[in-house]
């Protein structure tokens, strides 16, 4: 499972440098950082950026950077405040988006893109909380 | 609390380490495992272009228009080539460029076959002799220039981007301007004297850019043509929209060009 998850998550990467600008790694590890809160995530998030850099001409370092500071924040709200909420993915996912367009990918003011971008977020999200609902996932045991 | 700590230390380790990696990265000591990974991973970015632009080829017609715009360009630069060979002011004789071909294997768009792409990325790199700011074309036609390289791939930055920026040159009247991408598949002659006379339909050719290194457009390549005027006597320049004859979306082979 680990490994089809791995291979996914390399196929997503190319598939955010040659098809489309949509920053499809990002919104996975902003669900993998509410959902899981364990630091392999951070691990996760490094590679991945590492690799997003290389093949996206960047320079090395950039993304990683960029992907653990974000984790780090919502961990840091996830103290404080309950994250597997429908306002906070909206908006984490739509900041984020919109920095990471900003920053890495578009020239200009990328609005139209981040909102997308926070929209396939909170469908993947009603989509998670279908399945918790039907038992597929325990996320109701993980968030009490 | 340990659970905390731990969060803590991964992340100052990993953040660390990231700084590290980014500033070996502005010296050239992480430019062969770079290379190394973008030649391995270039099969997979190729097949998936493939995939997603399967269907779209350059139709026979459009292909037909192309040469069509190119012969007028080129008959246009001949007879140029003629006067100036007979006046004896220029020698119109310039270095032969080399022609690298070079597939697409990626074209980043936000929503595929719908947004514009505004890069390429191409299966050439220095190890072909590619350089940083060699211009791109497809059949004389100008489509961008490199502004990435490594070693096996690199980074076409379209005519169509709102970085890019060349001198040109109207084909009718010798008009002379500067052609500014502004995203989007739109592109714009711009900073145009009030007093010239710009026409709906004439062919605008690169001015060349050419450095001593040999790097940026040679002129006469073919831009576009004039698809609309802006002109406001109360504006400094006037400006027009120019239409590139190529559809970007539909290349898969490009050429760069090298001195």
């Amino acid at each position: 499972m680990k490994l089809f998850l791995l291979f996914l998550f390399l196929l997503a990467v190319v598939l955010e440098i040659s098809v489309t600008t949509v920053p499809f790694i990002f919104l996975a590890l902003l669900f993998l950082t509410i959902l899981y809160r364990n630091y392999w995530v951070y691990v996760m998030g490094f590679f991945l950026g590492l690799l997003l850099d290389t093949l996206g001409f960047r320079s090395l370092g950039l993304t990683s950077t960029f992907f653990l500071v974000f984790m780090f924040l919502v961990l840091a709200y996830q103290a404080k405040f309950e994250i597997f909420t429908l306002p906070f993915i909206f908006i984490s996912s739509f900041l984020g988006s919109f920095l990471y367009l900003r920053f890495f990918v578009v020239q200009g003011f990328p609005l139209m893109e981040s909102l997308f971008s926070s929209l396939i977020a909170v469908c993947f999200f009603v989509l998670l909380r279908k399945l918790s609902n039907n038992n597929f996932l325990d996320l109701d045991k993980r968030y009490g | 609390m340990q659970k905390k700590r731990n969060f803590l230390y991964v992340f100052i380790i990993l953040i660390i380490v990231s700084i590290l990696l980014f500033a070996l990265s502005k010296t050239s000591f992480l430019d062969g495992p770079k290379s190394f990974v973008q030649f391995v991973f270039s099969p997979v970015q190729s097949a998936f272009f493939n995939i997603t632009h399967f269907n779209q080829k350059i139709s026979q017609s459009k292909d037909q228009e192309i040469d069509k715009t190119v012969k007028i360009a080129d008959i246009n630069k001949l007879e140029g080539d003629n006067k100036a060979l007979r006046d004896q002011f220029e020698t119109g004789s310039e270095k032969n460029p080399n022609l690298i071909p070079a597939r697409i294997i990626g074209e980043p768009a936000f929503i595929p076959g719908f947004s514009y792409p505004e890069t390429f990325i191409i299966d050439e790199g220095k190890d072909s002799g590619i350089k940083e700011g060699d211009a791109v074309i497809y059949k004389n036609i100008a489509v961008g220039k490199i502004s990435k390289i490594s070693d096996f791939s690199s980074v076409v930055t379209l005519i169509t981007n709102s970085s890019s920026s060349f001198t040109a040159k109207t084909m009718s009247g010798s008009v002379s301007g500067i052609i500014n991408g502004q995203g989007g598949g739109v592109i714009i002659f711009d900073n145009v004297l009030l007093s010239e006379n710009l026409k709906i339909g004439d062919l605008v050719l690169t001015k060349g850019d050419v450095n001593t290194n040999g790097i940026g457009f040679p002129p006469d390549l073919v831009v576009g043509k004039i698809k609309s005027i802006n002109k406001n006597p109360s504006a400094l320049f006037q400006k027009a929209e120019i239409e590139s004859p190529l559809d970007f979306e539909k290349l898969s082979l490009v050429f760069v060009l090298t001195q």
